[in-house]
């Protein structure tokens, strides 16, 4: 019998027994008969009950297998938070319009999330103002700025983006600012392409797939009107005019609908002479703060499953590159930063006072200022929440509320202190905000996924490991 | 003058006092360092850091152009500077040695407004022995886990203190603008290509010995660039090569390392003391917590350590709550003045103890 628990999480691949050791952040392979001890704690008699006996002693040695858990639910930051606001603000967005041309069904703004909805709003070139001043007065300490535009669609406020150019190259005289925004593309013009171009934006374009599943979302506002042709014109042009900067500036954001099949859209992106050598971020509908949940289909799950197994052996080199869908390229984003983490953050013991995985610094690592000058974490959390507003352009930082956000496991201590996937958890206020307060409950029916997400993470790495999958020279490609 | 003003340049602002001949009376920097407004003070006097270059211009009768840090002035920028301020009749010292077109724009400041530095290299390449020369001098190196952890405020600091107590110290710093602060800079060959290691190792302890024969100081303050041990394979601290070489060159009879606050330290270094004993034959005296604070997301992100600057108050207030003897924030009057009381109590009883052991 072991005098106290182990503070570790068990798992099996592949008829491989592995054990991930909390306090030293690390996976290790086992035998089975000692994954089936740590299991039951139940151990046979005899020889094979002194085998186990002894590897467990190496083991414990070895510093695995201690009990400890952090006792006091404290993000790292919280104690310096001031200086991290003052010095290391990263990214800037501005929501410059509310408005879209499109109507996406599932876009955040459609009405059918209690976040947003589309509205005639426009930033006022004051308020951009300030939150640019914001921003050049709070990032002293950071290398690079980078000030992002986000909408509706952005390309609407087109000439109120130079302005805010102009502003900004100005404010930041002396520094490399980096430009972005998220575009639908359908207003890509050539007059707007030459300033994108000057300016150096990165531009991610969204495109969910070939003509018919492109349309089927996004429509032109109070039409039936796909924008699968104007898009397709668009990045056409922009390639045949600026290909260089077509091929470092330009990616796309996939919508995968996950009721529908994924072969198409995988297909599609593999073959078109537009896209196919492109960086994708694709994702399926985020139902975080939807009326109703997205159920994934049997047939889009079985596609999925098979692209990704043949992103594996892309991954390893048993294929090409040209090969793999570009919508898949990046799907093993999570296992490169979990090696990461696992190369890097080595150590003997959980800290006495810590906390969970997840939450970002609210107000240093990026901003987001909507229309109408209100700070909050990102553009993924609810415009309409109260918790999760963490200021505003008139007074700053709220630091009282940023610290909750950034304390969110203080919502749940007890539960997170005792998660094996305290370093990987990815919740934060978005998963908890019920728009009147962070819930506890609400957090809780978000964990069973995150956990998951965790555990098929880890097996994705342990596979990749074990196939030799490198994260530096995946980092290289 | 100081343009372009960033961060680090603030040990030059706190420790003006061993400026020769000169005074800091004006900051200028770019719009966008964030810096503008903010206020440095330090034994009662105050700097506003300012934006206007040509209206500074008129606070002042020297502009020393120093690097950048954060943010990269283009050479045009810099050259318009240079010439506004020559016609403004105002005297230059051009330091910048990130700068491309250095000697062009050097070139464009009339011999007569150019105050140029080279104290340092009048030391270089005298002395000619095929080996290194032993140094009577007790030296007390100055390193850092990292870079950015006050390495230069902290020589800086100490200096003030020794001198305030009547000794005569030596200085080498890894920047050449120290200079202006009576210090030496650490020769160009120490990071070049024009010299073996081996040769680097010997050049460096001549140029020091001749810093020695030359100032007959009482203590010499050597200072590592950088950072000294790998962290890991990424962040590798240029695998602590120019600490190594230091370390055969000018052997050190103390050290103090200088370290970025972590909320997880509680004031024991012992084990990392260790570590740069073994490898370079450290003894660690004591240790200074800097007001930075890694952002790990970052690093973790960028690949790249990632420093936030917190600011000295926390740091002291840290400093009392691990209540060690040898845990300073050496930038703080107090912090100083202790430091260098416990480096004198070590190196006197170092003294004392190998006097008995020639005898």
């Amino acid at each position: 019998m072991m005098n106290e628990e182990p503070f570790i999480h068990l798992f099996q691949v592949n008829k491989r027994n592995y054990c991930y050791d909390v306090n030293k952040n690390q996976i290790i392979e086992i035998p089975k008969k000692v994954y089936q001890y740590l299991l039951t704690n139940q151990i046979p008699d005899g020889n094979e009950g002194d085998e186990i006996k002894s590897y467990v002693e190496k083991l414990k040695e070895k510093g695995f297998l201690k009990s400890n858990h952090s006792q006091v639910s404290e993000h790292p930051a919280t104690e310096c938070y001031k200086y991290f606001v003052d010095n290391d603000l990263g990214q800037l967005t501005l929501q410059v319009t509310q408005k879209c041309n499109l109507d996406c069904s599932y876009c955040v703004y459609s009405g059918n999330y209690n976040n947003r909805h589309h509205a005639d709003k426009w930033m006022t070139f004051e308020i951009a103002q300030k939150a640019i001043d914001y921003y050049v007065a709070h990032s002293s300490d950071e290398e690079e700025v980078s000030l992002g535009f986000y909408g509706g669609e952005p390309l609407l406020a087109f000439d109120f983006i130079k302005e805010c150019v102009a502003y900004a190259e100005e404010a930041f005289e002396g520094r490399k600012v980096l430009y972005s925004f998220t575009t639908n593309g359908t207003l890509l013009t050539d007059e707007k392409l030459d300033f994108l171009v000057q300016y150096g934006f990165t531009i991610l374009i969204s495109l969910d797939g070939p003509e018919h599943i492109q349309n089927r979302h996004r429509k032109f506002a109070n039409s039936e009107i796909g924008s699968f042709q104007t898009l397709m014109r668009n990045i056409s042009n922009l390639r045949l005019k600026y290909p260089n900067y077509y091929k470092s500036n330009i990616a796309f954001n996939t919508v995968l609908d996950q009721r529908y099949p994924l072969a198409d859209i995988a297909e599609f992106m593999l073959t078109n002479e537009n896209v196919r050598d492109s960086k994708f971020m694709a994702s399926t509908i985020n139902d975080t703060y939807a009326d109703t949940e997205v159920k994934y289909s049997s047939t889009f799950i079985e596609e999925y499953e098979y692209e990704k197994f043949k992103t594996t052996l892309w991954l390893v080199g048993r294929l090409d590159k040209q090969q793999i869908s570009p919508i898949m390229r990046d799907s093993f984003a999570n296992v490169r930063k979990m090696a990461i983490v696992f190369d890097r953050f080595n150590q003997e013991v959980l800290s006495y006072k810590g906390h969970r995985g997840g939450p970002c610094i609210p107000g240093v690592r990026k901003l987001f200022v909507t229309v109408e000058g209100k700070f909050y974490p990102c553009e993924r959390v609810s415009e309409s929440s109260k918790v999760a507003q963490i200021g505003d352009v008139y007074s700053g930082i709220n630091e009282e509320k940023a610290l909750s956000v950034l304390n969110i496991e203080r919502i749940s201590t007890e539960k997170c202190k005792n998660c094996w996937a305290y370093f990987f958890c990815h919740l934060c206020v978005a998963q908890a905000d019920d728009g009147n307060k962070m819930s506890r409950c609400k957090l809780c029916k978000a964990c069973g996924e995150s956990k998951m997400n965790v555990e098929e993470t880890m097996k994705d790495y342990v596979v990749l490991r074990a196939l030799g999958y490198n994260q530096d020279i995946d980092l290289d490609r | 003058m100081i343009y372009p003003y960033s961060k680090a340049y603030e040990p030059y602002v706190l420790y003006s006092e061993l400026l020769i001949n000169l005074e800091i009376s004006v900051l200028v920097t770019p719009n966008g360092s964030g810096l503008v407004g903010r206020r440095i003070s330090h034994d009662g006097k105050t700097w506003e850091i300012l934006n206007n270059f040509t209206e500074a211009l008129s606070k002042c009768d020297i502009v020393w152009f120093v690097n950048d840090e954060k943010f990269k002035l283009s050479e045009e920028t810099i050259k318009r500077k240079v010439c506004e301020a020559v016609s403004r009749g105002k005297r230059i010292i051009f330091t910048r040695t990130d700068s491309l077109n250095r000697e062009k724009i050097s070139n464009i400041i009339p011999t007569q407004q150019k105050i140029e530095l080279e104290k340092s290299q009048r030391m270089e390449d005298k002395l000619q022995a095929e080996y290194c020369y032993h140094i009577d001098t007790p030296i007390l190196t100055v390193y850092g886990t990292e870079a950015g952890t006050d390495k230069l405020a902290v020589q800086m600091s100490l200096r003030r203190e020794f001198i305030h107590r009547g000794y005569r110290v030596a200085s080498i710093s890894s920047r050449i603008d120290s200079e202006l602060y009576g210090m030496y800079a650490m020769p160009e060959f120490m990071i070049g290509h024009g010299c073996s290691e081996a040769e680097k190792i010997r050049r460096y302890n001549h140029y020091a010995k001749q810093i020695e024969i030359t100032e007959h100081p009482d203590i010499m303050i050597v200072g590592v660039p950088g950072g000294t041990l790998p962290y890991d394979r990424i962040d590798h601290n240029e695998y602590g090569i120019v600490a190594y070489e230091m370390s055969f060159a000018v052997p050190c009879d103390g050290a103090v390392m200088c370290m970025p606050y972590n909320p997880s330290f509680e004031g024991d270094f012992s084990d990392f003391a260790h570590d740069m004993e073994l490898v370079f034959r450290y003894k660690t005296i004591c240790c200074h917590v800097a007001a930075a604070m890694p952002d790990m997301k970052t690093t973790m992100e960028n690949r790249k350590r990632h420093l936030v600057c917190l600011e000295g108050e926390i740091i002291d207030k840290k400093i009392e709550q691990y209540n060690r003897r040898n845990v300073f924030n050496i930038l703080s009057k107090k912090g100083a003045e202790r430091a260098v009381q416990l480096i004198c109590d070590v190196l006197s009883e170092d003294d004392e103890s190998s006097e008995e052991d020639r005898i």
